[in-house]
């Protein structure tokens, strides 16, 4: 497990990216996320999926910048979707209240259905 | 109305913030309706809670400024309602201002945010319903922040609980301590916010005393030395100079260790580094830190201390097996009765220890009219020991079918077959004797066993070891000797499960009380004095739990 987190961006399509995640998401790791997010979405992309399937570890400033950027998205008509969390994480989520704006999936696929509105 | 100043406009500027959506621009919008209710052009507003909230219309702050600015709103805390004038004249760069203002937009003695204008506001009664409007607007954000981060902290405090209570099922749940322990390192990491951290816990007791499992997140912050002088307390360690020797050198700026400890035992630590904050720096570790390390390091302890119990039951579990099995392979060896054989009258028994010992004994009636009888102590206890009988048993059977001339080289041949295990306890001490009824004499050899016990007449006499048990050096050759067995004479042969006996007062029962009673026995059955001698080891002993088993073989000439 390493503490540096790195970002990989894949885009299945022009209205959806994939953020793939590896590592620890603390403060540095967070910030790379919202680098990252931000550029995808002063280029207008808007629907962004996290895949955390390499991700075992969040803390709080992690997650309080999930929340920036989740605040955004939500702000420009946008979506924010995580895939992959391990059974901890997604605990954590629910209990800080990500997940009651932003939707968890097992898998990239539904996710990536949800963001382009193909499924509820 | 003066002119410049457009009050009404500020107010509708300030009516279009939404305070629910705050965002980076927030004091830009605030600082531009001041600016316009004030009629002034240019100027600068900043939030002293948080001093990278801030906005600049029409200046470009002289270098440095900022920081100064920064450093002073530090000093004089959120309440600040004025800046030094000459910070406010590096803050109108390049042009000065001629008359700047500083305002403070307040609520309830607490400031919402220091603004700079360059110049007064010329109309002043306007302007303080526009810097009032300022203020209500910052006031109802700042209060709407407050909320939310209780809400986060309520949900933090959560997520705390839920973290603990997780680790506890899961230390109910499982016995496999590699994942506990990363579950618990992960955990402590993530609450603490800290950056890396190390988990280092002795998983054994038994003959793997040193056995250590070490987990690191980020770079190892110590190693298993570590364990050799840990803290007996929580530590925090907020600068370098205050750290324990072995972790000094530990490559972080701040470190929280708590020693993980079992009944009193020190098992481990668990240590985290470098609590991040959202500037991207350092925060020193609190009382509160202290207090969610030490919960994630006794939940460690407890996990420890039930892994040790489990292994230490199904250990128990493995010992019983095999005491269960070496018991039926003994018992499968061991006569269950003497034979009749002619000129001797024979009795004898074992009684093993719960251990199950190696102690032999046995008749062998030879084709020739003599008989052959023995008793024997295998090294060690348990499974190997009752295999080693048993091999005894075997060679002694075979080799007695062959027929049995000298007895070293009788003896010579079972002890070079031993010579050939691979086992490294593998010795026996062995008596070994065969009686002729047609001369009434007994040859015998004793390879390292107690001496056997002649009596005739009411005397008795010792017939002592000539050499070592055999199975151990391989040049060694036994001696053999005779004795006469005259009717009536007695001989007792016997394991040193009888002579070292222990009471309670860990005294031993000794050959001078088991002569005393052999002596006292020569009128009585064989059978008798056999059961006379397990009787007084009983009474001498009371119970006290016995090492090694216990062996007595009698033979009475008739």
């Amino acid at each position: 497990m390493s503490e540096i987190l790195k970002v990989t961006v894949e885009r299945p399509d022009a209205m959806v990216a994939v953020l793939r995640t590896d590592g620890y998401i603390n403060n540095a790791g967070g910030e790379e996320i919202a680098r990252q997010a931000y550029v995808l979405m002063g280029g207008g992309v808007n629907r962004l999926l996290l895949d955390l399937e390499k991700t075992k570890i969040v803390n709080s400033i992690g997650i309080s910048i999930l929340i920036e950027i989740l605040e955004k998205l939500l702000d420009s008509g946008g979506r924010l979707a995580f895939c992959r969390l391990t059974p901890t994480i997604e605990k954590t989520f629910q209990i800080m209240g990500l997940a009651q704006y932003a939707r968890i999936f097992p898998a990239p696929e539904p996710a990536v259905s949800w963001l382009r509105g193909e499924t509820d | 109305m003066p002119p410049g100043a457009d009050i009404l406009g500020a107010h509708a500027r300030l009516a279009a913030i939404d305070p629910a959506a705050a965002d980076e621009l927030l004091f830009t919008h605030v600082l531009s309706a001041l600016l316009a209710g004030a009629g002034a052009k240019r100027g600068f507003a900043l939030d002293p809670l948080h001093p990278l909230r801030r906005a600049a219309v029409g200046i470009a702050p002289e270098e440095g400024a900022l920081e100064r600015l920064g450093r002073h709103v530090e000093e004089a805390g959120p309440a600040a309602v004025t800046i030094p004038a000459a910070l406010v004249t590096a803050l109108f760069s390049p042009e000065r201002a001629a008359d700047p203002r500083v305002v403070p937009l307040t609520a309830r003695d607490e400031t919402l945010a220091l603004v700079v204008l360059d110049r007064p506001p010329s109309d002043p009664v306007g302007f303080a319903s526009v810097s009032a409007h300022a203020a209500s607007i910052l006031a109802v954000i700042r209060m709407s922040e407050r909320v939310s981060r209780a809400d986060f902290e309520l949900k933090y405090r959560v997520w705390e609980l839920q973290s603990l209570y997780d680790v506890g099922l899961s230390i109910a749940g499982t016995l496999d301590l590699d994942s506990l322990a990363d579950d618990i390192l992960l955990k402590s990491i993530s609450l603490l916010n800290a950056r890396t951290g190390t988990l280092i816990v002795r998983t054994s007791g038994g003959d793997a005393e040193d056995a250590v499992l070490v987990k690191h997140f980020g770079v190892p912050l110590a190693g298993p030395e570590a364990l050799d002088s840990l803290p007996e307390q929580v530590s925090r360690w907020n600068t370098r100079a205050e750290r324990a020797a072995p972790f000094a050198e530990a490559p972080a700026e701040k470190l929280l260790l708590s020693p993980i400890v079992a009944e009193g035992r020190p098992l481990g630590l668990l240590l985290v580094a470098d609590k991040e904050n959202r500037a991207g720096g350092v925060d020193d570790f609190t009382v509160g830190d202290e207090r969610i390390i030490s919960l994630f390091g006794n939940q460690a302890a407890i996990a420890l201390e039930n892994a040790r119990l489990h292994r230490e039951a199904v250990e128990k579990e493995r010992m019983e097996r095999e005491i269960e099995l070496a018991a039926s392979i003994q018992k499968t060896i061991l006569p269950v009765s003497l034979p009749e054989v002619a000129g001797l009258r024979l009795a004898g028994g074992n009684r093993p220890t719960r251990q199950v010992g190696g102690d032999y004994f046995d008749v062998f009636p030879l084709p020739d009219g003599r008989t052959a009888f023995c008793v024997a102590d295998v090294a060690g206890k348990g499974v190997p020991a009752a295999l080693l009988v048993s091999t005894l048993h075997a060679c002694l059977r075979i080799l007695l079918d062959l027929g049995v001339a000298d007895l070293p080289g009788f003896v010579g041949r079972i002890h070079r077959h031993l010579l050939g295990f691979s086992s490294t306890r593998k010795f026996v001490t062995l008596f070994f004797a065969v009686f002729d009824p047609s001369s009434r004499e007994v040859r015998y050899l004793n390879a390292g066993h107690n001496p056997g016990i002649h009596l005739s007449g009411g005397e008795t006499t010792l017939l002592p070891s000539s050499g070592p048990p055999i199975g151990i050096l391989p040049d060694v050759v036994h001696r053999e000797s005779t004795i006469s067995l005259g009717v009536g004479d007695t001989l007792v042969l016997y394991s040193d499960g009888i002579t070292e006996a222990v009471n309670a007062e860990d005294e031993e029962f000794g050959m001078e009380r088991l002569i005393a009673l052999v002596k006292k026995g020569r009128n009585v059955s064989p059978r008798s004095l056999s059961g006379a001698i397990f009787g007084a080891v009983s009474e001498f002993t009371r119970g006290v739990s016995q090492y090694d088993d216990q062996t007595v073989l009698i033979a009475r000439a008739c």
